[in-house]
């Protein structure tokens, strides 16, 4: 046990000594808000400039070109600032153009001249607004509009064209501002007041909320108003924050034993400890390195949701299951991946091997959605008990209320112990062959023999 | 009582077989010499012994013991091939070694290790910065620090120049002046002639000599003539009752046919040249060992 003890003492000063820990360290985190980061701060940059829009008004009097104009005007002035007063919202310009002559190859050859100023970037895009879109039509023309093959009634439609057929702010805003004043117009056509149509299409707001329980005082609590977003987000989270542990320590394991093999250390090692307590040595300063980093997330975490009142999505029995199960997956995927350093004789002959390895690893987030969803489906429920899967999905289904049954963590746990040893085992054997072996690397069907055979 | 105990051991790799029906016993207290040609089953002994490697066949006892599997605490192995982590410190690397082997209290030590080796400016260098002479001496220092009672040294003079390979010799001794059993391998003959108390040659996977250097040259008698000539013309190897001649330039060593007269060898010599030096001797442990490794066409032609 002393042998052991020391080289996981050395093991974990190897990691967590080194630049590239600190760094990792900072990055992981980076990495993982950074998208969402970078990709706010780029839509800023992208979006602050000006937008000129195209107007054909086709209605009589072209009514609704001014109702636009003066919508655009006040959402410049007011909406596209943020909290701070800083814009964060491009400026909407819109221009009249006169319609052109109501013959449909008048309309294809003013649709085509707008197109190429678009493509002079003249303008954003175009909008048209069809001549008969004050008149209720039995059959919606959106309906129409999405079935192929059938030409929709063009004449009740806005129609907006542009090169950006993913940039949706500007149509679904305008959209928003014709269907307005479109609605007062049928309103004041049917002789009812436009006031009343707040009042008439007001909607009933649905609070989602949790079960209600009794306190100690026999006092019945109101509960919490549900965040969908905060209940999707925490075993999101824990199961990549599991993921990057499993992989920032058993990366560089597997590399060190690759190292090892290559600079003949393993030999001199194994003069003093048995290929075992070696192999146990490593996963326990693995253990270490990984329980570090998890501990120094979570408790940023933990800081984070109580500071935004979200401390209860986090509570102490779901940490500590988290920790539980994450020393287990570590452990397991650990003995495979230095299984994995020892059959190799440098990192390139490594790649092949790990692919298998990955998959199993990858996984539980392939089906993370349909998990998180439906915690407590069959779905759910069969594929949490695959080892593999296990600790990451256990954990992720734990996350979502109510929970699961009280059995199943504990069967997982005892599922995982299960498979673990067998790793242990199975790479223990790897390992003590491969440790020595020199020149070319093992394929599949060697490591077999090897845990057969030993 | 024996340090070390092989018994009829066979080891096999596929269908290679390195060690073959080997015994041996080195006897507590001595240095033991091995030696053999590349490939020959040096290293598979060595580690066999170690316990790294496991027979097919045998049995082995090491210290008296027999457990198997198990790395031992009482035993020091320098392999052939060097391996330290090029990241950690020199004092930290040969602490961690230290404390593998069980030796907690070891900073004296290692200091006075490094004080000896003449590496004390180097002890909180990285690895990396040492030179492949120093890294060897730190390599050395690893194996020796935990004061094994049997200390395996796989050719631990390779790659050392003179002056280093003397205070390598001298620690050597040292360890087995505290009673400690040294076996090292070694492809050079003088030192194994100047150094051992028993050689031991293993060729093709089989033992070929084992003993003290004196019987183990008694064996071949006193079959060899070193010889030095003046104006000598021609060569040597026709020369009556003369077998073998080995030219070192200014001298020859000439290995005599049984029950060859070395007088008429002396006067057949003496037409050739003005004899300066003539000697009968034993054979060297080279010489020995080339006839083992490399036996001459006609000497097979004649057995």
């Amino acid at each position: 046990m002393h042998k052991i003890r020391v080289i996981a003492a050395r093991e974990y000063q190897a990691a967590v000594r080194t630049k590239s820990f600190l760094v990792s360290l900072i990055l992981m985190p980076l990495l993982m808000c950074g998208a969402v980061v970078v990709q706010t701060i780029t839509k800023r940059l992208e979006d602050a400039g000006e937008k000129r829009f195209a107007i054909v008004d086709r209605t009589p009097g072209q009514a609704l070109f001014p109702v636009i104009q003066a919508a655009a005007e006040q959402r410049n002035r007011e909406e596209i600032f943020d909290r701070n007063g800083k814009q964060d919202e491009p400026v909407f310009t819109v221009e009249r153009i006169a319609p052109s002559p109501d013959t449909p190859e008048a309309i294809d050859r003013q649709r085509y001249e707008l197109s190429q100023q678009i493509h002079h970037n003249e303008f954003y895009g175009f909008l048209e607004i069809g001549p008969d879109v004050f008149i209720p039509t039995p059959t919606s023309p959106r309906s129409t509009a999405t079935e192929p093959g059938q030409t929709p009634n063009d004449r009740a439609v806005l129609r907006y064209q542009s090169n950006n057929p993913t940039y949706g702010a500007f149509h679904r805003w305008v959209e928003r501002v014709v269907n307005q004043e479109v609605e007062r117009q049928r309103c004041l056509r049917s002789g009812v007041p436009p006031e009343q149509i707040a009042a008439i299409v007001q909607r009933v707001p649905l609070l989602p909320k949790g079960l209600s329980q009794m306190n100690a005082e026999g006092k019945i609590e109101d509960p919490r108003t549900e965040s969908q977003a905060a209940h999707f987000l925490m075993p999101a989270g824990l199961i990549m924050l599991m993921f990057l542990l499993i992989m920032v320590g058993a990366t560089p394991l597997m590399q060190g034993v690759v190292e090892e093999k290559m600079q003949r250390i393993a030999e001199v090692l194994l003069g003093s400890v048995r290929p075992f307590e070696l192999m146990l040595g490593k996963l326990f300063g693995m253990i270490g390195v990984s329980l570090t980093i998890a501990a120094l997330y979570l408790a940023g975490a933990y800081w984070a949701a109580y500071r935004y009142g979200f401390a209860e999505y986090l509570p102490a029995s779901l940490l500590l299951w988290f920790i539980v199960y994450q020393v287990l997956a570590v452990l397991m995927y650990g003995s495979l991946f230095i299984a994995i350093g020892a059959a190799c004789t440098d990192m390139k002959e490594t790649q092949s091997l790990l692919m298998p390895v990955m998959m199993l690893a990858c996984l539980p987030l392939f089906v993370l959605l349909p998990v998180i969803e439906s915690p407590n489906g069959t779905f759910a429920t069969a594929i949490s008990f695959v080892p593999s899967a296990t600790p990451m999905l256990m954990v992720s289904r734990l996350a979502v209320p109510p929970g699961i049954a009280w059995w199943q963590p504990f069967t997982g746990v005892a599922v995982v112990l299960l498979a673990t040893a067998l790793c242990v085992y199975a790479a223990g054997r790897i390992f003590r062959v491969g440790i020595l072996m020199q020149g070319k690397g093992a394929n599949f069907g060697q490591l077999i023999k090897w845990v057969v055979r030993g | 009582m024996a340090a070390v105990e092989i018994h009829q051991v066979t080891k096999t790799f596929g269908r290679h077989t390195a060690v073959k029906d080997l015994s041996l016993a080195v006897p507590a207290g001595t240095v033991y010499g091995f030696i053999g040609p590349n490939g020959s089953g040096k290293t598979t002994t060595l580690r066999m012994i170690m316990r790294i490697l496991h027979p097919d066949c045998g049995e082995i006892r090491v210290l008296g013991e027999n457990v198997l599997a198990a790395a031992n605490d009482r035993v020091g192995y320098l392999p052939e091939e060097r391996g330290l982590y090029k990241q950690m410190k020199v004092r930290d690397v040969l602490c961690f070694y230290a404390e593998l082997k069980g030796f907690r209290d070891n900073k004296a030590s290692i200091d006075s290790w490094l004080e000896r080796m003449g590496l004390a400016d180097w002890a909180d260098k990285k690895v990396e910065a040492l030179s492949k002479g120093m890294s060897q001496k730190v390599q050395f220092i690893a194996t020796v620090v935990a004061r094994p009672e049997l200390v395996l040294l796989d050719e631990p003079f390779s790659g050392l120049d003179p002056v280093n390979a003397e205070v390598l010799r001298e620690a050597v001794l040292d360890i087995k002046r505290t009673g400690a059993t040294v076996i090292f391998s070694t492809h050079d003959m003088d030192v194994a002639e100047k150094m051992c108390d028993f050689i031991f040659m293993i060729y093709k996977g089989q033992k070929v000599l084992d003993g003290t250097l004196e019987s183990i040259q008694d064996t071949y008698g006193n079959d060899t003539l070193q010889v030095r000539l003046d104006d000598s013309k021609g060569p040597l190897s026709d020369l009556p009752g003369v077998v073998k001649v080995t030219d070192f330039g200014r001298w020859q060593e000439l290995r005599l046919a049984r029950g060859a007269d070395t007088q008429h060898v002396l006067a057949a010599l003496m037409g050739r040249g003005k004899v300066r030096h003539f000697e009968l001797a034993r054979p060297s442990l080279h010489d020995i060992f080339v006839r083992i490794a490399r036996p001459d066409k006609e000497e097979n032609h004649r057995a």
